[in-house]
């Protein structure tokens, strides 16, 4: 079959590119082996506009980690992999890992403003509560991933929604024949053996069907934490701080892929649970009952199908759900509380339909509709009192807050090839949801190619994001009170970014940017509801956390980011952010941050990687900040290593040092987690873990 | 709304699927080169240059074969395990005369053009009794038995890999090469 005039374009600059290698390389031959197989293949990514593309035509500033690179780093989560991509860092407050995008990382955050997408199946749910989608919480096993592809800026112009600081594309493996890869692992740290786990991915190909099977499981007794300010609080004591192994944890998940006469059939499910070290919200210190577990899970149905030359028709449809709990334990009545239950359910169902029409070469439209329906449930009990509804003065929780509610997105992507290698590319989504009504969110970008090594983009985008469940209607009539009439958030952002090949095997990319956002929605400390008098400063039970929409916020700030690949010896990739905020002060922002991987074959069978993260100083939230407690967390690094030797072509063996200086490189935490303010990195790591691959056959 | 949305999938799944287009052969002549660079068994072989062979009709020039030419153009940039690389072409005339083209030659790698898919079995018979790597764009032809497919799916080159047909040519394929290649065949 001939190609599509697209295809020979966006082949010949392929080849262009090597042409333009070739002939600088001079009259003494390269060898082929210099240049990486990728720079041949060429980048490609779905996630800025759901379709394919090369990562250095798409209308935003990618990145992308193939699954190689994982291997080699090491890489336990996700979170740790994105923390490496230019312009990301990350964080934690001691019950999840999150991700922060261009300095922006709110705290509780729950990853409910990057949206991420498992083989194109977004996986956050709308509760925004007991999640993080980047931890050991996210159904997706790490060996069975391909690739992750990163776009940073808000896109609700292609995802509506959620889509707010980015998005996160992860990618799985395709199946090969009768291939199989076992993985068992374990982590030590302070003197004794913390955790071990492992995992298997199987494929297997008869004739049409296409199959993919991954597992694994890891399970983990914690790590001895110490907390400062607990050896000099006078009311929460504990004797140097130290909390030992509260906060173990275990984690499992199953991801099954049929593909099967061009209709993919995929499922996922995650389950993980942990304890809670830091005694959040008031709870009782070094009780083992704090703790939380969680699942995430779904069933995915997708299609592509040519109706015509140029013309394809996709269809999906899908069913997700995620139920969160946990437990904070608090003292007996008469005194307090008891055993207290957090319970939250999300059920939903989605569906696309969508078409895509390529008339001509470098032009084409996308237009399609998106549905969804949600069913959630949140619910807070005690073991101990009954609710509120039957003790209005001495109860918890309100019984079940229960509020369904449907959307809908029609969104309309167009890219246009004009003269001079210029693309327009123009993207919009009008969503509708049921409690939010109606809002259009657009998108525009032009990308300029002046030479086969260049790419210049300038790009407009908006996003916005709905309150979630937690945010709006949460109220326990303990530490909460909800909030129904918080506005969505709305993110505006104007970007330019300049891409250079720089030989063979150097990318460089420079970006500029602006960002606005307006009614970010924050905890903010209030007088509880319902009291006689004015509430007391030292009395706990006077105050609630309430939710509300913050001031307009403007950060402005460039990044550089460098992608070095050298034959199959060498990858190297990293980036600095700088930004500034300009209008109410933002807990958790950096001003800077920057991130650095290498990996390198020093002989044939060792490999070594190491990375490095850098982040500036940040904020602590100042709210009920006591006196004599630092407001901010200091600049911090964080060092990792790794050597692999391949002890045969199918076994090898991976030794790691996570933490390697043993830095503390707190966080800031939520101010509900009073009186620790901050969190400190996990302790100096030692993972081994042994791979095992039998080659296709 | 469940059912809709099974029934309107399983109408669509009647429809055929699309086919991936061709690679120009300036890029599919580099990715050539690049992938036998994976082939751990061109160490253990006796070569002094890596010779390409390029398949083509009977009473054809060789020197007006697109592929063939692409090859030579990447042989002046490139060498490959740090040997030279240097164009043959040989004529189709059946199997037997293939495998003695591919012998005589001391061919490392057969180019196969999409037109010949109808001699794909004969073909491969040549390949296997030859020990050649065979190498073409049309993933039907991966799948009916030959080594390495180069094609175009969406604006992405994709390395499709036989590796049962890859072994039977005596190839001996870096297991690196898997994590970007899609494998095909049992």
């Amino acid at each position: 079959m001939p190609a599509s005039p697209r295809d020979r374009l966006a082949a010949l600059a392929v080849v262009g590119f090597l042409a333009a290698a070739g002939r600088a390389h001079g009259a003494d031959p390269g060898d082929i082996s210099d240049v990486a197989l990728e720079d041949l293949l060429d980048q490609h990514l779905t996630a800025a506009s759901l379709r394919e593309e090369h990562a250095i035509d798409a209308a935003a500033t990618a990145f992308v980690l193939d699954g190689e690179d994982l291997r080699q780093q090491g890489f336990s989560t996700v979170a740790e992999a994105l923390g490496t991509v230019p312009g990301l860092f990350s964080y934690r407050d001691g019950l999840y890992p999150y991700v922060g995008v261009r300095g922006i990382g709110l705290l509780g955050d729950f990853t409910t403003r990057l949206l991420v997408l498992v083989d194109g199946h977004p996986v956050n749910d709308s509760l925004a509560i007991g999640a993080s989608h980047v931890g050991r919480d996210l159904p997706v096993v790490l060996d069975a991933v391909k690739r992750i592809e990163v776009v940073k800026g808000p896109l609700g112009g292609v995802y509506g929604p959620m889509a707010f600081l980015g998005v996160v594309n992860i990618v799985t493996r395709d199946p090969a024949p009768r291939s199989a890869e076992v993985r068992v692992s374990g982590d030590a740290a302070q003197g004794r053996v913390r955790s071990g786990g492992g995992s298997a991915v199987v494929t297997g190909i008869a004739g049409d069907v296409e199959v993919l099977l991954a597992a694994d499981a890891v399970s983990s007794r914690g790590l001895d934490w110490t907390f400062p300010e607990l050896a000099a609080s006078p009311d929460r004591f504990v004797p140097g701080g130290r909390v030992n192994g509260l906060d173990r944890w275990d984690a499992f998940n199953a991801h099954a892929r049929v593909e099967a006469n061009g209709v993919r059939l995929a499922a996922a499910c995650n389950r993980a649970a942990s304890g809670v070290p830091s005694a959040a919200y008031s709870s009782l210190l070094l009780d083992s009952r704090n703790g939380f577990a969680n699942r995430a899970c779904f069933v995915d149905v997708a299609t592509a199908r040519p109706l015509a030359p140029g013309l394809t028709l996709v269809g999906k449809a899908a069913y997700d759900w995620f139920d969160f709990r946990d437990d904070y334990a608090y003292a007996d009545p008469p005194g307090d509380v008891g055993l207290v239950h957090d319970l939250g359910t999300d059920r939903w169902l989605s569906g696309e339909v969508r078409v895509d029409w390529e008339p001509r070469s470098g032009s084409g439209v996308m237009t399609g509709v998106r549905v969804e329906t949600h069913k959630t449930v949140q619910r807070t009990w005690s073991d101990a009192v009954p609710t509120l509804l039957q003790d209005p003065a001495g109860g918890v929780g309100v019984g079940d807050i229960r509020h369904d509610f449907a959307g809908g997105t029609a969104f309309l992507a167009a890219h246009l090839s004009l003269p001079r290698n210029v693309v327009l590319h123009g993207h919009a989504t009008l969503t509708v949801h049921e409690m939010y009504g109606a809002r259009l969110a657009p998108k525009g970008a032009v990308v300029w190619r002046p030479d086969e090594a260049t790419a210049l983009k300038l790009v407009y985008a908006e996003g916005f994001r709905p309150p979630l469940a937690s945010e709006a209607f949460y109220e326990d009539g303990l530490s909460y009170v909800a909030n129904p009439d918080l506005r969505p958030e709305l993110a505006r952002s104007l970007e330019a970014s300049a891409e250079r090949r720089l030989g063979r095997f150097a990318i460089v990319t420079a970006s500029v940017f602006t960002s606005d956002y307006r009614d970010l929605v924050r905890m903010q400390t209030v007088p509880a509801p319902g009291l006689a008098g004015p509430p007391d400063p030292t009395v706990a039970s006077d105050w609630r956390q309430k939710p509300v929409n913050l001031a307009h916020e403007t950060v402005r700030g460039g990044e550089l980011a460098l992608q070095l690949r050298w034959r199959d010896a060498f990858r190297a990739w990293g980036g600095l952010s700088a930004q500034q905020v300009r209008g109410a002060a933002l807990d958790d922002f950096p001003e800077l941050t920057a991130n650095l991987a290498l990996s390198g074959r020093v002989v044939p069978r060792l490999l070594l990687a190491a990375r490095a993260a850098f982040t500036s100083a940040r904020a602590k939230p100042l709210e009920g900040l006591d006196p004599g407690v630092r407001t901010s967390v200091p600049a911090s690094a964080l060092l990792d290593a790794a050597v692999t030797l391949e002890l045969s072509r199918e076994l090898s063996l991976q030794l790691g040092v996570q933490n390697l200086l043993d830095a503390v490189a707190p966080s800031p935490v939520p101010a509900d987690f009073k009186p620790i303010t901050e969190q400190p990195a996990a302790a100096r790591t030692v993972r081994a873990s042994l791979r095992w691959s039998a080659r296709p056959r | 709304m469940t059912l809709r949305a099974v029934i309107a999938l399983a109408a669509l799944s009647l429809t055929p699927l699309a086919r991936a287009g061709d690679l120009p052969p300036r890029a599919e002549a580099l990715l050539t080169l690049r992938l036998l660079a994976y082939d751990r068994a061109l160490d253990r072989r006796d070569y002094v240059d890596v010779v390409v062979a390029v398949l083509h009709e009977e009473g054809e020039s060789l020197d007006r074969d697109p592929m063939a030419r692409a090859v030579s153009d990447a042989a002046r940039d490139f060498r490959v395990a740090g040997r030279s690389v240097r164009v043959t072409g040989c004529p189709w005339r059946g199997s037997d005369v293939l495998a003695g083209c591919l012998s005589s030659t001391r061919a490392a790698a057969l180019l196969v053009p999409e037109r010949f898919g109808s001699a794909v079995a004969d073909i491969r018979r040549a390949t296997r009794a030859a020990g050649v790597l065979s190498v073409t764009e049309d993933r039907d032809m991966v799948e009916a038995g030959l080594a390495v497919g180069l094609v175009l799916r969406a604006s992405r080159a994709e390395v499709i890999v036989n590796v049962a047909a890859a072994r039977e040519e005596g190839a001996d394929l870096d297991a690196s090469l898997f994590v970007v290649a899609e494998v095909v065949g049992r």
